[in-house]
């Protein structure tokens, strides 16, 4: 059954255009900065700023955290959004269904399917920030500032050495992947419900949208941390470049993420296994 | 149940079947209907009947609200076993855009799970008589070369039973010829049809049996031969048994 | 033709999103309420330092702030967008048009009642807030407090009284109102070109937070851009609530609403009359 649904998907330019993008944007982003303003600091998250030209290790906290809050999100919802409703719009739904196939095991491909394209995005978008800002800049020890023990007269560095800081890299790769479950998890639940993928693609994106428009307004900034924001609510991932590792509010957003995906993927299995396909 | 899993279990039965939708609707309001092995049974009436909607609790897509469907003995589930026998086009054909005709099929039969020696390619590709085509992606086809491709389908690995929903609405007389022979070709070896169609002259034409439907339920059934008796037609006869 | 129109868009989707515009509020105040009415709330980038209890103001204030970056361009959006879509999604487009009824006057009855809506979304937020504001500090002069100002000016704050107060936040609802304008015209127009009215909508939003990204300094070079772009300066009325009240870049705001306003609905007319109906 995966083999029949990679076989699908696999062959759609729209899964490599993507993935292109995905790969573009950092490359693009490291090429404005090395062109227009190298040398100076660049804000990354919310208490941390790096200086680019020093090292290119600072490209991937840049580009992971300037995709995180839309682009991200939109491509992890088009293979999530796809991986049903698109059937369903081209007709074969039915055929694919009316099969000795229990429902389950179709749907459990699909996901499989679409989850690994949307690792892929993240992998993709980090791999390419980490590619050309090291073209770019070098492969030289990351200094990373913390904005938030910098006074006047101190600076508060952190600087890694470029094997310790790609390590630091691929786990925050990681820690975004896991902000874009609950994304992945909605665009798939709206996938069952609907035959039009562009819905589906639209409530992915929608849910982080209004989760982070919802924590913007103030007096509900309570509300935050239990809102499926894709970046955490504050790039919580950057805590990994200070000295020592700040990752408060990691826990908890992992706890919120994994609730909201578990709900809305036991959603997606209950319409998917039981409901009447009319399509 | 290995008694009704023995030769001479029917190849469709419907037992008290009813479905109700959403908003109050009856689509179906209490179907019984036996359809036996080798019979071509034409599932006929006028539009809204509930004949489509039979169709696709019969392939487990449609959750029935009471009663039940087996097929060859077997309960229909989605997912059940039998369905990698049944050939089905409903609502028209529906594939992968992006890939070739040939590879749309070899996909289609992968799902049934049977080995791709029992596929009977050829034959399906002669059915679908697309030549050159077939290794064109889907989304250039039109729409009688989909249709074709649909029914192609339908008839991959000689299925024992062959489900059509209104199979010839919309096609030129040549297509129509092609649907007929593949029916009966697939009556000559032995497998069952059942087929829907609001046009009691095709019914007449190439089944053995019919079925009438009206409002959800079944108002009768019988050989063609028998339900027609001293009428003119079927039709005449669907609108004096059907009102 | 309006009544006609009025009739057909008096629906559930309609209801929902006015209605979920009032519960958002609601729940602002309930809110605000709850994590101490007393305290004093940062409101837009001056800030505004406003306590809620002191004024029944605060409330509208700080509801229309909060919602005039996203969620009321997002219910402008959806009623501009669903107002031609809708119709050739429902197929009834073509019979509408096929009765000898002018385009012109049919659009137009179309942009007056998804325009009306959008009115009502607008006013719908102060207009609740404003009568929570009153619930909990009855009719009072409105302090308001100049988070940017020197601790000496903060110390005399600025005190509005009640019918000033009001006054103001009349100007300001308008105001925010006129921004909405951009927004509602280029839903509208693209409501003409796709018979998918989720399109539209999505339009709708992604051109606000297209704005508001390239606002930001992600990528340099291109935030010259940004007075040229609909919805940024949407936040320059509160500082009608400064003394002396610094109306600066509201002009120019407005005069480019009233362009993009102009140079879309044109287009969506000219596109409409124009266009082959095969929906």
């Amino acid at each position: 059954m995966i083999g029949v649904e990679l076989a699908k998907q696999c062959r759609r330019a729209r899964g490599w255009v993507t993935l292109g993008v995905m790969a573009a944007v950092p490359a693009l982003l490291t090429a404005v900065i090395g062109l227009t303003r190298p040398a100076i600091p660049e804000r990354v998250g919310d208490w941390g700023s790096v200086v680019t030209s020093t090292s290119g290790l600072t490209m991937p906290l840049i580009a992971l955290s300037a995709m995180q809050l839309f682009l991200l999100p939109l491509a992890v919802a088009v293979f999530a959004g796809e991986a049903v409703a698109g059937e369903a719009a081209w007709g074969s739904l039915r055929y694919v269904l009316a099969r000795p196939r229990s429902r389950s095991r179709v749907l459990a491909a699909k996901a499989g399917v679409a989850a690994a394209f949307s690792a892929a995005t993240v992998a993709v978008a980090g791999g390419s920030a980490v590619l050309t800002g090291v073209a770019a800049f070098g492969w030289t020890p990351l200094t990373v500032l913390d904005l938030q023990h910098t006074t006047a007269f101190t600076y508060a560095t952190a600087t890694f050495a470029p094997g310790d800081a790609l390590g630091r890299v691929a786990l925050g790769a990681g820690m975004v992947a896991a902000g874009l479950v609950s994304t992945f998890a909605f665009a798939l639940l709206l996938s069952t419900l609907t035959a039009s993928p562009f819905a589906a693609v639209a409530g992915g994106v929608g849910l982080g949208l209004v989760s982070r428009a919802l924590d913007n307004v103030a007096g509900l900034h309570a509300l935050g941390p239990w809102l499926p924001l894709t970046d955490g609510g504050s790039t919580l991932w950057t805590g990994l470049f200070f000295s020592p590792v700040q990752l408060d509010g990691l826990a908890q957003q992992a706890l919120v993420q994994t609730a909201y995906a578990a709900v809305f993927l036991a959603a997606a299995w209950l319409r998917f296994t039981r409901a009447d396909v009319l399509a | 149940m290995a008694a009704s899993a023995a030769a001479d279990c029917p190849a469709v039965r419907i037992e008290g079947l009813v479905k109700r939708l959403p908003r109050g609707v009856t689509a179906i309001a209490g179907l019984d209907l036996v359809v036996e092995r080798g019979q071509v049974v034409g599932l006929t009436g006028p539009n809204g009947c509930g004949k489509s909607m039979t169709l696709r609790v019969l392939l487990g897509l449609v959750r029935p609200t009471a009663g039940r469907a087996l097929l060859f003995g077997e309960a229909v589930r989605p997912g059940a076993a039998v369905l990698g026998r049944v050939g089905a086009l409903v609502d028209g054909p529906g594939f992968v855009p992006h890939l070739s005709g040939l590879e749309n099929l070899r996909l289609a039969w992968r799902l049934t799970g049977r080995p791709a020696a029992e596929a009977r390619l050829d034959a399906a590709l002669a059915v679908a008589g697309l030549d050159v085509a077939i290794d064109r992606p889907y989304r250039t086809y039109s729409h009688g070369m989909r249709y074709r491709l649909g029914l192609a389908q339908a008839l991959l690995g000689t299925p024992d039973l062959l489900l059509l929903d209104e199979p010839t609405t919309g096609l030129d007389p040549a297509h129509v010829r092609e649907v007929r022979t593949a029916i009966t070709g697939v009556a000559a070896r032995g497998g069952t049809v059942l087929l829907s169609s609001h046009v009691m002259a095709e019914v007449e034409e190439v089944c053995t049996h019919a079925a009438f439907m009206r409002e959800g339920r079944l108002v009768a059934a019988g050989s063609v031969a028998q339900l027609t008796g001293s009428r003119r037609s079927l039709e005449a006869a669907y609108l004096d048994l059907a009102g | 033709m309006i009544r006609i129109e009025l009739a057909k868009q008096a629906r559930p989707r309609t209801f929902v999103a006015l209605g979920a515009l009032a519960g958002l509020t609601v729940a602002l105040a309930v809110a605000l309420e709850l994590t101490g009415a007393g305290r004093a709330e940062p409101v837009g980038d001056i800030p505004l330092l406003l306590v809620p209890a002191a004024s029944p103001f605060v409330l509208p204030l700080i509801a229309l702030s909060s919602t005039m970056k996203f969620f009321l361009p997002l219910a402008v959006s959806v009623f501009a967008g669903e107002a031609v879509a809708g119709e050739a999604r429902w197929g009834s487009l073509r019979y509408a048009l096929g009765r000898g009824v002018s385009r012109s006057r049919f659009l137009a009855a179309k942009a007056a009642v998804a325009a009306l809506l959008s009115l009502a979304a607008v006013l719908l937020v102060p207009l609740i807030a404003l009568g929570a504001g009153l619930a909990m500090a009855g009719w009072q002069a409105l302090p308001a407090v100049d988070g940017g100002a020197s601790a000496a000016v903060r110390q005399a704050p600025a005190v509005f009284a009640p019918a000033a107060a009001l006054g103001r936040l009349a100007v300001g609802t308008g105001y925010v109102g006129a921004g909405m304008t951009s927004v509602f015209a280029f839903a509208f127009f693209l409501s003409t070109v796709t018979a998918r009215p989720l399109v539209a909508v999505a339009g709708g939003v992604g051109l606000t937070i297209l704005s508001r990204v390239l606002n930001y300094d992600y990528l340099p070079g291109v935030a010259v851009l940004s007075p040229y772009l609909p919805n940024n300066d949407v936040d320059l009325w509160l500082h009608l609530f400064q003394e002396p009240a610094r109306t600066a870049g509201m002009g120019s705001f407005l005069v480019l609403q009233a362009i993009y306003t102009g140079v879309f609905l044109a287009l969506a007319w000219w596109w409409f009359t124009r266009r082959d109906v095969l929906s």
